[in-house]
């Protein structure tokens, strides 16, 4: 009891040591780019209200980005997810090339991105406006390829924890590989999947880097994403609009963060 | 007879060997011992086999390094914008804006390294196949002149550079301590410096900046100032002591100033002394020098106490160490040459009413660092110039409220009664974003030879597409009955006639762009055919100057579009205005560069004015025409003439003058000129079609306008 209650206090006081690191590092300058969103502009500092989320929500561009964000981004992230649990289970049935193995699927992290996109302009048509079905495959399998092994690598972390005593009794009740791989390990190795996730998620949201180096500034509408309509509001100084995008971002990561919570709270109440 | 090899024989081998161990225990712990013992004595061995190389090399580090300190006696030079470093067999150049040094060149011979103050670069002494050559190196890494070799009899001790005159400090087989000026330029002069009434030798410390020459004596304790471009002296020399090095103050109430490095015979402490090269008066400017300041060297704003080592250097406002007060700092960034005719008229002018006010020139080389400043606000710059002509647009920044507007600015507004109507090149809608600081018009050079050859009359004023039309048929005629090939056009990097339609179909202000019309596409399928039949000069051939002067028609080339001042036009054989296209009044069209007013600026008043003066007669003339063209109305207010620009051919100066009063600023952003520029070569090939280059043209202009 008193190590239960003494551990309590430690964790506060370590939660507690983090906040102003927290606070400065991320809160305040959050707390200033929102600032930024409810004024005219970094000129003109008059209050505007929400005139700058208008104008972001109605800009056919920051539909465009968002849209595409969504869509192009989602379906990069499924694929390299299906490609993780894919190799995950691989390196886990071949122990003795596992960690050759694991190296290799972190190995494209470690490429810079220029000489990874330096290539892939080799093996593809990277002209945005003439050929945007090549770009969007270039596109996807450079992100599959830089960001799903490091997903892998972690799931298959965590599926090494799983006792064999509980992969024994699975057999004994005549469940397959597939099965068991599907039912009763990917289950407990939710956490991990769940760090994965959000490895690549935040991986999704750096790809305006490799789509910059492929396509340049202005690739073609179906490629044209939200990091580069806020880019661009940069470098044109429309430094209010930037904001306002990324507090409408926040906003929408901050959502999902919360279904999320409470779907996972509905599931550990559930158990 | 041979003992059996029992126990007992093999246990006295045993003690018979280790009969000398000393120490406690069994046999067994004695030999352990023992061998431990062996070891450490072994180390000690290895060591001393290692120490001495390793000692050897040592000294001889330590021995280079000093060698090389007391070869290379000053390592840095400041220049305008940055500072130039030599350690290691390289030179360096670290700029105002850059995070780290780069290296500007290898050489392990330099020996002097002394910066222009007119920012023509870094002047070295270096030695080359046994002889000293003065050599000259830009930021840029390309030399302005192929460098000089001085006489081998002087002994160096010094260089310093202004105005693109090298001084040296030498022995020479006249007297010790002796000043000899060096001309790189053009033909190769070399004399020790005469001037009426002063003593040219014993000079232990000197320095050249802004045409004067500051040269203290140690033998005579003298500190005198030459004014060099009268060859006179600036007053009479004064007495003073213990000077190190010294280097240029700011000139009061006409009097000549010096900051000097001095140190104490008596203590060996050193000061910076505040000399009045007039009257003689010293006064400590109060600034803690550091023990390791070896040397002086300044640029406009600031003097740098530097040392030996690449870390020991110490920067002070040259300002405030002259006692000059001041309210507070006016920053310009990328606004030029401070030392450019115009620019110290504007300065003149602005300190008559803001006599307080420093104003500071900065130099920042990456767009996107100024685009932070100005939207962080906290200072830093009032007054910005755009580096490249493809910077962000002035319109946009107006209406992006980056720029201040200048439409209702007394000042600015009356000045233009002097100027000829070019208000239009800075202003958008009606509204003025900035003031113009350079104009750079496109026109076309043309070869009188090939003209004459292929019997084609060149017309003498404006002309139209279509005579521009009849002209590649009677070329391509021409080529097809000839064996020499002529090419019609060399473009300068992008296509013409597709600038001047998006100059006047691409609206940045208010964001409309038309690309998908028939005048466009009709003009791609111009240069489509020019490019079958073989009229457009492959860019890929230009070599050397042709590459860097547009001015220089490649051979077998009729036409060769160039852009910039007056006097770069000049340089071509002859230029003619480019034809009209179509739809539009003005076939013109010029680059620009200008001075905005920062929006977010503390100081807006002094900005703007700062710009009023800047755009005034006074100053617009100290800049003589030649260079920009006659911006102002009358030819009398260019008073400033400088004989070496010589005359400008009649032809030139008629179309330079009469173009910029109707040409239009290209409209463009880097984004659309590269999307142009990769999509050339595929639309030669025949890869993809006018229609859907102008449609990609299109898709890019709304992207960009439509954000």
């Amino acid at each position: 009891m008193k190590n239960t209650k003494r551990q309590t206090w430690e964790i506060r006081a370590a939660g507690a040591a983090c906040l102003p690191g927290f606070a400065l590092c991320y809160l305040a300058p959050f707390c200033m780019t929102a600032w930024y969103a409810f004024i005219r502009s970094a000129f003109d500092h008059r209050f505007a209200g929400t005139d700058n989320f208008a104008y972001v929500l109605q800009n056919k561009y920051f539909i465009l980005g968002s849209g595409n964000l969504l869509w192009l981004g989602g379906s990069m992230l499924l694929l390299a997810f299906a490609l993780i649990l894919l190799l995950a289970p691989l390196l886990l049935r071949h122990p003795g090339i596992a960690k050759p193995g694991a190296a290799l699927l972190i190995l494209p992290l470690l490429i810079p991105s220029i000489s990874a996109a330096t290539v892939w302009k080799m093996m593809f048509d990277v002209n945005s406006v003439f050929n945007p079905a090549s770009c969007r495959v270039a596109l996807t399998t450079l992100f599959v390829w830089k960001y799903a092994g490091i997903g892998a690598v972690l799931l298959w972390a965590e599926l090494q924890k799983i006792p064999s005593e509980i992969l024994d009794a699975a057999a004994l009740d005549g469940a397959g590989k597939g099965r068991t791989y599907c039912f009763i390990q990917l289950p407990l190795a939710g956490k991990s999947l769940a760090v994965a996730g959000m490895v690549l998620l935040m991986f999704l949201l750096r790809v305006y880097k490799e789509s910059y180096l492929l396509f340049g500034a202005y690739p073609s509408p179906d490629l044209y994403l939200l990091q580069h309509y806020m880019n661009h509001q940069y470098l044109k100084m429309n430094f209010q609009y930037v904001a306002a995008a990324a507090v409408l971002l926040t906003a929408c990561a901050l959502l999902l963060y919360a279904v999320g919570f409470l779907l996972m709270k509905k599931r550990k109440d559930a158990l | 007879m041979k003992k059996a090899l029992d126990y007992d024989t093999i246990r006295n081998a045993v003690n018979t060997g280790y009969a000398g161990l000393k120490g406690d225990g069994g046999l067994a712990e004695r030999i352990i011992a023992q061998h431990q013992k062996k070891a450490a004595k072994r180390i000690p061995a290895v060591k001393k086999r290692i120490a001495a190389p390793v000692l050897a090399l040592s000294l001889l580090l330590i021995t280079a390094t000093a060698l090389a300190l007391a070869l290379m006696n000053k390592p840095a030079a400041i220049s305008a914008y940055g500072l130039w470093r030599y350690a290691d067999g390289q030179l360096t150049y670290q700029g105002e804006g850059d995070k780290r040094p780069r290296v500007i060149l290898e050489d392990e011979n330099i020996r002097f390294i002394a910066a222009d103050d007119m920012e023509t670069g870094l002047y070295y002494i270096t030695r080359q196949d046994g002889q000293t050559w003065l050599k000259n190196i830009t930021a840029g890494g390309y030399a302005h002149t192929p460098g000089c070799i001085i006489n081998s009899k002087y002994s160096i001790v010094d260089l310093q550079v202004s105005g693109s005159v090298a001084y040296i400090l030498a022995n020479t087989a006249q007297a010790q301590g002796q000043v000899v000026q060096v001309h790189p330029f053009g033909a190769y002069q070399e004399a020790p410096l005469s001037v009426k009434d002063w003593t040219n030798e014993g000079i232990t410390a000197f320095c050249a900046y802004d045409g004067r020459l500051y040269a203290y004596s140690g033998e005579r304790k003298e500190l005198a100032v030459i004014d060099l471009i009268n060859r006179r002296l600036q007053c009479q020399p004064v007495q003073a002591g213990g000077i190190l090095s010294l280097t240029a103050g700011l000139e009061t109430e006409g009097d000549p100033f010096a900051l000097a490095l001095t140190q104490s015979e008596a203590s060996g402490q050193k000061r910076l002394l505040l000399i009045n090269a007039r009257t003689g008066e010293m006064q400590d400017t109060g600034e803690k020098v550091p023990a390791w300041a070896e040397y002086v060297s300044r640029n406009r704003d600031s003097l740098y106490l530097l040392g030996l080592m690449p870390e020991d250097a110490k920067g002070l406002r040259i300002s405030a160490l002259s006692g000059k007060k001041v309210l507070h700092e006016l920053y310009i960034v990328n606004g030029g040459n401070a030392d450019a005719p115009v620019m110290e008229a504007a300065i003149r002018r602005f300190h008559e009413k803001y006599p307080d006010v420093e104003l500071v020139f900065r130099h920042i080389e990456d767009v996107r660092v100024v685009n932070t400043e100005l939207m962080a606000g906290e200072g830093g710059i009032d007054v910005f110039g755009n580096l490249f002509s493809l910077s962000t647009p002035g319109g946009m920044m107006l209406k992006n409220g980056v720029v201040r507007d200048l439409t209702d600015n007394a000042d600015i507004q009356e000045n233009w009664e002097a100027w000829r109507d070019l208000k239009g090149l800075v202003s958008v809608d009606g509204r003025q974003f900035g003031v113009l600081r350079m104009i750079g018009l496109y026109a076309f050079a043309v070869s009188g030879e090939w003209a004459e050859k292929i019997g084609w009359s060149i017309p003498d004023g404006a002309w139209s597409m279509e005579e521009f039309e009849a002209l590649i048929q009677k070329t391509d005629a021409w080529n097809q009955t000839h064996e020499e090939h002529i090419y019609l056009l060399c473009d300068d990097n992008s296509p013409y006639f597709l600038d001047q339609y998006q100059a006047a179909h691409m609206d940045m202000y208010a964001s409309t762009a038309e690309f998908e019309t028939e005048e466009y596409l009709r003009l791609l399928k111009l240069y489509k055919d020019m490019n079958d039949k073989g009229l457009l000069y492959p860019q890929e051939k230009l070599i050397g100057r042709e590459k860097s002067y547009s001015y220089i028609l490649p051979a077998n080339t009729l036409l060769r579009v160039t852009s910039g001042g007056l006097e770069w036009m000049d340089q071509a054989e002859r230029v003619i205005f480019p034809p009209s296209v179509r739809d539009q009044d003005s076939p013109y069209i010029c680059t620009g560069w200008y001075l905005y007013a920062n929006a977010n600026s503390k100081y807006p008043e002094e900005a703007e004015y700062f710009l009023a003066c800047y755009s005034s007669a006074e100053a617009v003339s100290q800049e003589f025409y030649f260079n920009y063209g006659q911006w102002l109305r009358d030819k009398a207010f260019y008073q400033y003439a400088d004989p070496s620009f010589g005359t400008i051919k009649e032809g030139t100066e008629r179309v330079f003058n009469e173009a910029i009063v109707r040409a239009m600023p290209i409209n463009e952003t880097r984004e659309l000129f590269w999307e142009k520029q990769d999509m050339m070569p595929a639309f030669y090939r025949g890869d993809i079609s006018a229609e859907a280059f102008a449609n990609a043209m299109q898709q890019k202009a709304d992207m960009v306008l439509g954000e």
